[in-house]
């Protein structure tokens, strides 16, 4: 009886820490605990809501802060109901998705975990309070191990009914006004030659903390896609984002 | 003796109580009152150790004090350093983005450049360098992205007139076995690497943009050569920094280290003593033993001569040994509690207080003492 009970407790100790382990600790402490929407973990899988200080994460040079279908685009937070979107599974590695605000001076983070799922309903109650669909940046990644290592690889995102399929659309938002954006795209497939090769993206100006959405190219097969922005600074030298994959499932 | 002292108070108090009730006193009672409290008094057995006693405990705690040095103490560091190296107690951003000239790498897991990853044949065995061509112009710049090594790894940061050296190294299986550090080129660049499957050279040259991601191994060094200073991140948490580099010679006989100081010059100061400045020399051997704290600043002087190692550190460490000098001659510094307590305002502050209080308190009694 009592190894029984031992055994209970220990696994819902269990259960609890590594629950709490999943909300992002650097935006926790910058959380303010009386605010009564502020960042904690609201559910099982997700931790919701806003603070008060910038924390990195969120901030970069060049973010990628979102990658969805080309017709994704949502005007307005659902009136009734959840937002529900969807990914197309990728290995079975626990996906995080990840919301937050592209705009500059906003203090908002929604971290879900999801593993075996392949679609998520949202309740935007909160978010909506505080930011318009606009605003937002919405990203779902899981880490795999490519070239030997685990890198990130991006989901795409589609929004409402259906998965999501190609063409894509990368949001990004530079901190630093850039002169030009150029883009490579290639396959991880060995032999294959890259679509894009610091391809410049010819908008005319990138001015710093403003979404620049940037259209994929036509990914010809299924499979990871490594992609790369590199942009010029108007002053000196250049940025560029973290290298990331994309998972194209036709 | 206590019957005595009973004895010689039993007769005061008869003796007084007939004094007060007639006025006199008998010269015999008086007498022998007189001579029981000799007797009584020479009974008392002689305390002559008492005050030898004394002296001894407060000179043993005098030279405890004396002795005896704090386990631990906070240090501030102004220094003019060669090089320096600590460990990260977590994952830190050493450095914002730079824009420089050329960028030698070594002991790469491989590069990612363009898009194409390009492996090292062994696990940190390659090599890389790019360099933009001499007719660069002022906006023309490989820009490295901000350094951000995982917890754990050790960091070191050395510099050679215009160029600053990183040395990486994750010291344990259990740290991440690497990271990735990202550069993007801008104008006319070329970049030559032996990160290739038959260890070959390559050359590429670029006109034009270029994406470059070095995976950082386990004994990578970074070599930045820029046109500006390099600029550090503020605030950077340390464990064990170290001032000194490990020069290794290779002799008929084997190989030989040899620890070398880094300091050029500087002070530290004492937190616990009020801010004690204590001076260094050139290269005087400056031990902190395990210590942690963080790097107010690092910074290349704008003003320093072209062939200068000079890299400016402030810092705050907590310590737990503080060493100057080397072998025979080397001294400890940290603070000794009779010091900590003579740099304590408040104590003096104590004891003149308690002195006046007494002295009030002593001028009450005999008042009160001589008026009733």
């Amino acid at each position: 009886m009592k190894p029984t009970i031992v055994f209970l407790l220990l696994s819902a100790i269990s259960q609890v820490c590594s629950a709490q382990t999943q909300c992002d600790l650097e935006v926790i402490r910058q959380a303010d605990p009386k605010d009564r929407d502020h960042y904690f973990q609201r559910d099982k899988n997700r931790c919701e809501g806003v603070y008060l200080e910038q924390v990195a994460g969120t901030v970069g040079s060049l973010l990628v802060a979102s990658l969805t279908g080309r017709r994704g685009v949502l005007a307005q937070w659902p009136v009734n109901g959840p937002l529900t979107f969807r990914w197309n599974q990728f290995a079975s590695g626990e996906v995080h998705i990840q919301a937050f605000p592209v705009v500059p001076r906003k203090f908002f983070r929604l971290d879900v975990f999801e593993r075996g799922a392949a679609e998520y309903a949202w309740n935007t109650d909160l978010v909506a309070k505080y930011l318009t669909p606009a605003e937002v940046g919405l990203v779902a990644w899981t880490l795999a191990p490519i070239d030997g290592r685990n890198q990130r690889v991006y989901l795409p995102i589609a929004v409402g009914s259906g998965a999501p399929k190609g063409p894509y659309r990368v949001t990004l938002v530079s901190s630093v006004d850039l002169s030009e954006l150029y883009i490579t795209v290639a396959s991880i497939a060995p032999g294959e030659k890259p679509l894009r090769v610091n391809a410049p993206l010819r908008f005319g100006s990138y001015p710093a903390n403003q979404k620049i959405e940037v259209d994929l190219p036509p990914l010809p097969k299924a499979g990871l896609y490594r992609v790369e922005f590199v942009g010029d600074r108007r002053d000196q030298g250049s940025v560029a984002a973290p290298q990331f994959f994309v998972n194209h499932s036709p | 003796m206590d019957n005595l002292e009973k004895l010689v108070r039993a007769e005061r108090k008869k003796l007084l109580g007939i004094a007060v009730a007639t006025g006199t006193v008998d010269k015999d009672a008086f007498d022998r009152l007189d001579r029981l409290c000799k007797l009584a008094a020479e009974a008392k057995p002689e305390r002559r150790w008492l005050i030898p006693f004394v002296v001894f405990a407060l000179l043993t705690i005098f030279i405890g004090l004396l002795v005896k040095e704090q386990h631990e103490t906070e240090i501030d560091l102004d220094l003019a350093v060669s090089e320096l190296h600590f460990r990260l107690p977590q994952q830190e951003q050493l450095t914002g983005d730079q824009f420089l000239r050329s960028l030698n790498a070594a002991a790469l897991d491989g590069i990612v450049v363009d898009g194409t990853y390009w492996p090292a044949p062994k696990p940190d065995t390659c090599s890389l360098s790019v360099e933009l061509v001499s007719a660069a112009l002022k906006a023309d710049a490989i820009t490295l992205a901000a350094l951000v090594p995982p917890k754990g790894w050790d960091v070191g940061v050395s510099r050679s007139g215009s160029e600053v050296d990183f040395a990486f190294t994750s010291p344990s299986p259990s740290t991440e076995k690497e990271f990735a550090v990202r550069a993007a080129l801008r104008g006319k660049a070329a970049l030559s690497t032996d990160c290739t499957p038959n260890r070959k050279n390559r050359t590429i040259r670029w006109n034009g943009p270029g994406s470059l991601t070095m995976r950082i191994g386990a004994a990578t060094t970074l070599r930045c050569r820029s046109a500006s200073p390099i600029r550090f991140a503020d605030q950077i948490g340390f464990e064990n920094l170290r001032l000194y580099a490990i020069e290794h010679y290779q002799t008929d006989t084997g190989p030989v280290d040899r620890r070398l100081s880094s300091v050029l010059r500087g002070t530290f100061y004492l937190d616990a003593l009020n801010a004690k400045a204590v001076p260094l020399r050139p290269f005087e051997d400056l031990s902190l033993g395990s210590s942690t704290g963080y790097i107010r600043g690092v910074s290349v002087p704008v003003d320093s001569k072209p062939l200068n190692e000079e890299l400016d550190l402030q810092a705050h460490a907590t310590v737990r040994e503080l060493n100057l000098g080397s072998g025979a001659n080397e001294r400890s510094q940290m603070p000794r509690w009779l010091e900590l307590l003579a740099a304590q305002t408040g104590i003096t502050l104590l004891w003149a207080a308690g002195i006046y209080a007494f002295g009030i308190i002593y001028a009450v009694l005999r008042w009160y003492h001589f008026t009733h």
